[in-house]
């Protein structure tokens, strides 16, 4: 019995031993990005994953979505590719707030965070690493520029998954290793396409105000140059006002409607 | 036989003719001036008549008094100038009787100032073809008093018209809001007498009745008892239709105006839809019977021909003009090219300027 208790007594100390010991690292690892800020101190590892919706703006499936698509980029790239929403900024920049995020999470050395504030739909791109390369500032416009409808209308999952915002970080990370420099936004705007869209819309564009004018201008002349005379009213030999002779109003009926304007028009 | 009359100048017994810029009487060869009412009268009995083949065409000869050369006048003519010595005669059996004018506008505006509002009306006409201003020259100009009846005249017009006072107001409901009317409908008349002062209507088939009507308006105030002498130099018509006659075209002009005039007698109404209108000349004073001053201009382009009218009085003018269609597609053309060119360009620079802006400030 005595035997027996020694071993309880052994066991259960270990266990408390263990316990201590374990502590600080669980604590750790239950600490969120902002707690390593506080504390200004940089996580080993990371321990935030590739998608934070702070706001809970997401909906399950966009969750879904989205976290798998920028779990599998940054996989795929070697550079951690991350999507930040948060409620507001606080006493931060949205650029403060995404570097740090990025910073106190433990993200890989190369890496692009976007950062969306909800309560003013301020944003920012914190890049790192060989990122600050591939992501020029041109390019992080860019990027936005082509997800800016999306976030408008909360689209998430085409604003951040694929097609949106992995789909141009992919497209920068594949051309900066195969080219060793950042991608043309000049080349993506400026392609054959786009430059002949923009020629017939400028000539369709012209060629309508320019037959507009012209046809205005056509028909001032036209007028300016007499033709067959039409009548002349008499009203110049109006010899005063008109003398009533005889006049009634007589009452004939009532009518009454209704009409329903839906405020939807 | 008919009597030509000829004005003679006291002092050299030259031919004198009406003087527009001083409205008397001046001797071309001389240069004395009178008074219309100091004018000597030659008259002489033209020996040659209305010959056989004359008949047939209705016109008729006459010999001049100053050259002996033949002066040839259809029906209507009642003074014209000798084309051989450009002596004025005036025709008196033309002017006597049923076709002496009761009144007479006098020419106020010389020949040089119509021709100056010729070029002066070409101006600002852009598709005017350049060689018809530029080669422009004129066939013939000539100053003709245009026979008028001016009518003084009331006319009664009756109409009858649905007009509707209406009341509306708002009632909200949940998706949206009913608007609902209250109409009092009436059944309205009204007759009234309008009355018109001197509405002139040519009298002369030769002038078209639209282009007259350009002319107007005449100042009747201007107007003098008829006396031949101002027809000396100018040509004159007598009228070819009677006062009765053209009735129909006075009534014509009068009855949209009529109808407007009766129709702003409606008052209070919100509404008012015309149902019935007519008009009639309910009483008309007897028709004026007066020679109007016209410059009549003519002038050929091409193989077409084309009279200009001015009013010998106010210097207004009326007449078609050709276009250069060559010169309308050219201009259309260049305008589409011009403003076209300039959108396009504005639209291209507008999208790229977006386009960096973008990257500026997205």
């Amino acid at each position: 019995m005595k035997k027996g208790t020694k071993l309880i007594s052994v066991t259960l100390g270990l266990i408390l031993i263990f316990s201590v010991a374990l502590l600080p690292s669980i604590s750790v690892f239950a600490d969120g990005w902002r707690d390593y800020r506080d504390r200004d101190e940089v996580p080993s590892e990371r321990i935030s994953p590739y998608l934070i919706d702070e706001a809970n703006a997401l909906s399950s499936i966009d969750d879904m979505m989205i976290e798998m698509a920028v779990t599998a980029d940054s996989d795929e790239y070697n550079y951690d590719i991350v999507v930040v929403i948060v409620e507001g900024l606080g006493d931060y920049t949205a650029q403060e707030l995404a570097d740090d995020c990025y910073k106190y999470s433990g993200f890989a050395e190369n890496g692009i965070l976007f950062l969306l504030s909800m309560e003013n739909r301020e944003w920012a791109i914190s890049v790192a690493g060989e990122a600050v390369n591939a992501f020029p500032e041109t390019y992080q416009k860019h990027m936005y520029r082509a997800m800016k409808e999306d976030l408008e209308n909360d689209d998430w999952t085409s604003a951040f998954s694929f097609g949106g915002f992995t789909f141009w970080c992919g497209t920068a990370i594949r051309a900066y290793e195969e080219n060793g420099t950042a991608y043309s936004v000049w080349r993506d705007s400026m392609d054959r396409e786009y430059i002949v869209k923009v020629i017939i819309t400028a000539v369709l564009c012209g060629a309508m105000v320019g037959a507009v004018f012209a046809l205005i201008k056509k028909l001032l002349r036209e007028r300016n140059m007499p033709g067959a005379e039409v009548g002349v009213s008499a009203r110049q030999y109006m010899d005063g006002r008109v003398e009533l002779v005889d006049q009634y109003d007589r009452f004939v009926r009532n009518e009454h409607s209704e009409h329903f304007v839906s405020r939807e028009k | 036989m008919t009597e030509i009359i000829q004005y003679k100048c006291p002092n050299c017994g030259g031919r004198v003719e009406f003087n527009s810029s001083t409205q008397n009487m001046k001797c071309p060869y001389c240069d004395s001036e009178f008074a219309v009412e100091e004018a000597s009268v030659e008259k002489e009995q033209s020996a040659k008549g209305t010959s056989i083949k004359d008949m047939e065409t209705g016109l008729k000869t006459y010999i001049c008094q100053s050259c002996g050369g033949e002066l040839v006048t259809d029906e209507s003519t009642s003074a014209a100038v000798c084309p051989f010595c450009e002596s004025p005669v005036v025709l008196s059996e033309r002017i006597s009787g049923a076709f002496r004018p009761d009144q007479l506008i006098p020419f106020k505006i010389s020949k040089e100032a119509a021709q100056k509002a010729l070029l002066e009306y070409y101006k600002g006409k852009i598709y005017l073809p350049d060689a018809f201003v530029e080669k422009n020259h004129l066939d013939e100009i000539k100053g003709v008093y245009v026979p008028y009846w001016v009518y003084n005249l009331t006319a009664t017009a009756q109409g009858g018209y649905k007009c509707r006072k209406e009341t509306s107001h708002r009632r909200e409901d949940r998706d949206g809001y009913w608007v609902i009317t209250d109409s009092a409908v009436y059944d309205v008349m009204r007759t009234g007498n309008i009355r018109f002062k001197n509405i002139p209507v040519d009298a002369s088939p030769k002038m078209d009745d639209r282009t007259m009507e350009a002319l107007e308006p005449f100042d009747f105030r201007g107007a003098v008892p008829f006396d031949a002498a101002y027809l000396s130099g100018f040509s004159a018509d007598r009228y070819d239709e009677t006062g009765g006659a053209l009735m129909s075209r006075v009534k014509d002009r009068i009855e949209k105006d009529c109808t407007y005039a009766l129709a702003q007698t409606i008052r209070g109404y919100d509404t008012a839809e015309n149902t019935s209108i007519e008009v009639s000349i309910s009483q008309a004073e007897k028709p004026i019977y007066m020679l109007c001053p016209v410059w009549i201009l003519n002038t050929s382009f091409g193989d077409e021909k084309y009279r200009f009218v001015v009013n010998g009085q106010t210097g207004k003018i009326a007449g078609k003009l050709p276009i250069d269609v060559k010169k309308k597609r050219k201009m259309f053309r260049k305008d589409f090219f011009l403003f076209g060119g300039i959108a396009a360009v504005i639209w291209a620079i507008i999208w790229i300027v977006d386009e960096i802006g973008w990257w500026l400030f997205p």
